[in-house]
């Protein structure tokens, strides 16, 4: 599915700052994986990469066998669109929106017709049990709740890839597990593939493999599913 | 479009206050702009009525004082225009292509019957009408036959009218004047009122004058003059030739009074388009505060939303969507509430126009016009002002929006949406 080799990424804040050193690593299509590290260690920032929300300064990375290499923001918006479904520690999601609208917002920037794009973002809001929330608006909704819209959001357009920075840091631990089993399911079910940046333990232990970063390089890997 | 109007009046509604506080600046510098320009079309009209009621280009030479010594003669000599002066002009300038000689007797006895009146008749000749236009009440105007037959015609004003026949059909009628009988084939409309008739020059001087050949006024049409240096050179030309022949100064400004209707009504002009400019200047810049509000708030605007924008381009909106919302949203506002400053402004116009033109209408008659009043009732919107204000706005809303447009669109993603 994806493929990093080299990759470097330093930061200028006035002092410059290596925050990846080197990182080689790769996930293969539908496999369900979790990113370790104390903070500051690097692993959002591999996210972020990953993703294509951030640029890396070295090294190669390919995305469903494509080059991701000096992207313009046009071209990373559109393989974002196409490719990428985000979940995010804060949900962001966008206050002023109804749940639904929050939820059929990818479509929008895909060019779906308004009906159709309401029509599956109830579809998943069922999915993931906010069938009847989907008028409410973000502070109208719990925690865990917002989450669940926010991985609604994340699947609607049918990406093959989902990354989920720390998705359960804002929950209690309840809640943590529901969402944590709501994704397993969607890993399952859809084979869509996960990367999730944590730095719970027992959330990391049900993905299939463990990455663990230390200062910016990858320490050890561990293969949870084949132990 | 309709998705991305749905997405654009959402984003609108979210900040309704905001979006309503910035918007009024908009509306208040289009309402000035309109009703600025409103009276100033009002007064422009107003004036420009008045100048049309005479021909643009005619000209009037009266008889005046030397002012200054010339040839061996002395000042303050009186110089009478003769009819010999007009035949001499006309052989000269051949670009007058119209003109009436003029001659008044003040005051004079009329009777009908045994009502009498004092009235001051001018003689004049036929195309006299085209440079002075009279509107007929009545009857008909004089014309080149009654000055050929020399005929006993006469044209009365409304209130010589009034006060010789009350209300008597006046038309065909016998008039006497200094005993001798003239027929009311007329009756005109003179502004300001007042008793006053009008005959043929020539029967004038075959019956009530005293015969002699000075005129008292020299009224006439130019072609060829249209600007305000033709009409100068062309008054230059009259003085010295009638400098050369009555023997004076041809810079001496009193000896023959020139009145040019043409140099005061493009000089009236000019000074209309100095005042319209300077309303455009005042009016654009009360716009351009509100202009500046709106490209302030979009500003504050994109900073605050900075995150929603860093949400949107991480679920896939590419930065041309950004930059369209930002300013869409932008246009929107200075464009709505521009129309809503344009209605207003346009209602405020009409009805000014409406109690106005309600207030002036029975002040006609019996004194001059009132000019505030008339400047009221001809305010007026006219289509290219709104237009163009229209220009004006989407021109701002696309300012206003482009800086704040282009500072979202250029954030990194990653740099947006860890923003506070």
């Amino acid at each position: 599915m994806l493929e990093l080799q080299g990759i470097h990424k330093t930061y200028d804040n006035g002092a410059l700052l290596h925050v990846l050193k080197g990182i080689d690593l790769a996930v293969e299509e539908g496999e369900f994986v979790s990113i370790m590290g104390a903070s500051g260690s690097g692993k959002s920032t591999l996210l972020n990469i990953i993703g294509l929300l951030d640029n890396y300064d070295e090294g190669t990375y390919t995305l469903d066998g494509k080059l991701m290499k000096n992207l313009s923001e046009k071209e990373a918006a559109l393989m974002r669109s196409r490719y990428i479904g985000f979940i995010f520690q804060s949900f962001n999601l966008i206050n002023f929106k109804t749940a639904l609208e929050n939820v059929a917002l990818p479509l929008y920037y895909q060019g779906v017709p308004r009906r159709k794009r309401n029509e599956l973002a109830m579809e998943y809001l069922d999915k993931v049990g906010l069938k009847d929330w989907a008028t409410h608006l973000p502070t109208e909704l719990s925690g865990g709740q917002r989450q669940r819209v926010a991985i609604a959001r994340a699947l609607i357009a049918r990406p093959k890839l989902v990354l989920a920075d720390e998705p359960t840091g804002a929950l209690d631990s309840t809640t943590s597990q529901e969402v944590i089993d709501l994704l397993r399911e969607v890993n399952r079910t859809e084979g869509m593939t996960m990367i999730i940046v944590t730095h719970a333990p027992e959330i990391a232990r049900q993905t299939d493999k463990i990455i663990h970063i230390t200062d910016g390089l990858i320490s050890h890997v561990e293969d949870l599913k084949h132990a | 479009m309709l998705n991305f109007l749905q997405e654009l009046f959402a984003s609108m509604r979210a900040n309704k206050l905001r979006t309503i506080l910035t918007g009024f600046s908009v509306s208040w510098g289009v309402f000035m702009l309109m009703v600025l320009l409103g009276a100033a079309g009002g007064l422009n009209s107003s004036v420009m009525d008045n100048f049309a009621q005479n021909a643009t280009n005619s000209m009037a030479i009266y008889g005046g004082n030397t002012s200054e010594p010339f040839d061996g003669l002395p000042v303050n000599r009186r110089i009478e225009l003769q009819e010999s002066d007009v035949d001499m002009l006309l052989n000269h300038f051949p670009q007058i292509s119209a003109y009436s000689r003029a001659k008044n007797m003040w005051g004079i006895e009329a009777t009908v019957g045994s009502e009498y009146a004092n009235i001051s008749v001018a003689g004049v000749d036929a195309d006299y009408v085209l440079i002075r236009p009279k509107k007929i009440l009545k009857g008909r105007a004089l014309n080149a036959l009654d000055d050929r037959l020399a005929r006993k015609s006469i044209i009365l004003s409304e209130a010589s009218v009034d006060q010789l026949f009350h209300n008597d059909e006046p038309i065909g009628q016998t008039v006497l004047i200094k005993g001798i009988s003239f027929t009311v084939v007329g009756v005109y409309e003179n502004e300001g009122g007042g008793l006053y008739g009008m005959m043929p020059y020539v029967t004038m001087q075959q019956t009530i004058s005293n015969g002699n050949t000075t005129i008292d006024a020299f009224n006439f049409i130019v072609d060829g003059v249209t600007t305000r240096q033709d009409s100068e050179a062309f008054q230059k030309q009259i003085r010295e030739v009638l400098a050369r022949s009555k023997r004076f100064s041809p810079t001496d400004q009193s000896a023959v009074w020139v009145w040019d209707r043409l140099g005061n009504y493009l000089q009236t002009r000019m000074i209309f388009s100095a005042i319209s400019l300077f309303i455009w200047l005042i009016g654009i810049g009360t716009l351009t505060a509100g202009v500046v509000g709106v490209g302030n708030i979009m500003i504050v605007t994109v900073r605050e939303r900075t995150k929603e924008f860093g949400i949107r381009k991480a679920i896939g909106a590419p930065p041309s969507a950004i930059l369209r919302m930002v300013l869409s949203e932008s246009l929107a506002t200075t464009f709505l509430f521009g129309l809503l400053g344009m209605l207003i402004g346009s209602g405020v116009l009409k009805l000014v126009q409406m109690i106005a033109g309600g207030m002036a209408a029975p002040t006609q008659q019996d004194e001059m016009p009132n000019i505030g009043m008339t400047i009221l009732t001809n305010m007026h919107v006219d289509l290219r002002i709104v237009l163009s204000a229209c220009a004006v706005l989407i021109i701002s809303g696309l300012i206003a929006g482009y800086l704040p447009a282009k500072r979202a669109m250029k954030m990194k993603p990653i740099e947006a949406l860890t923003a506070k």
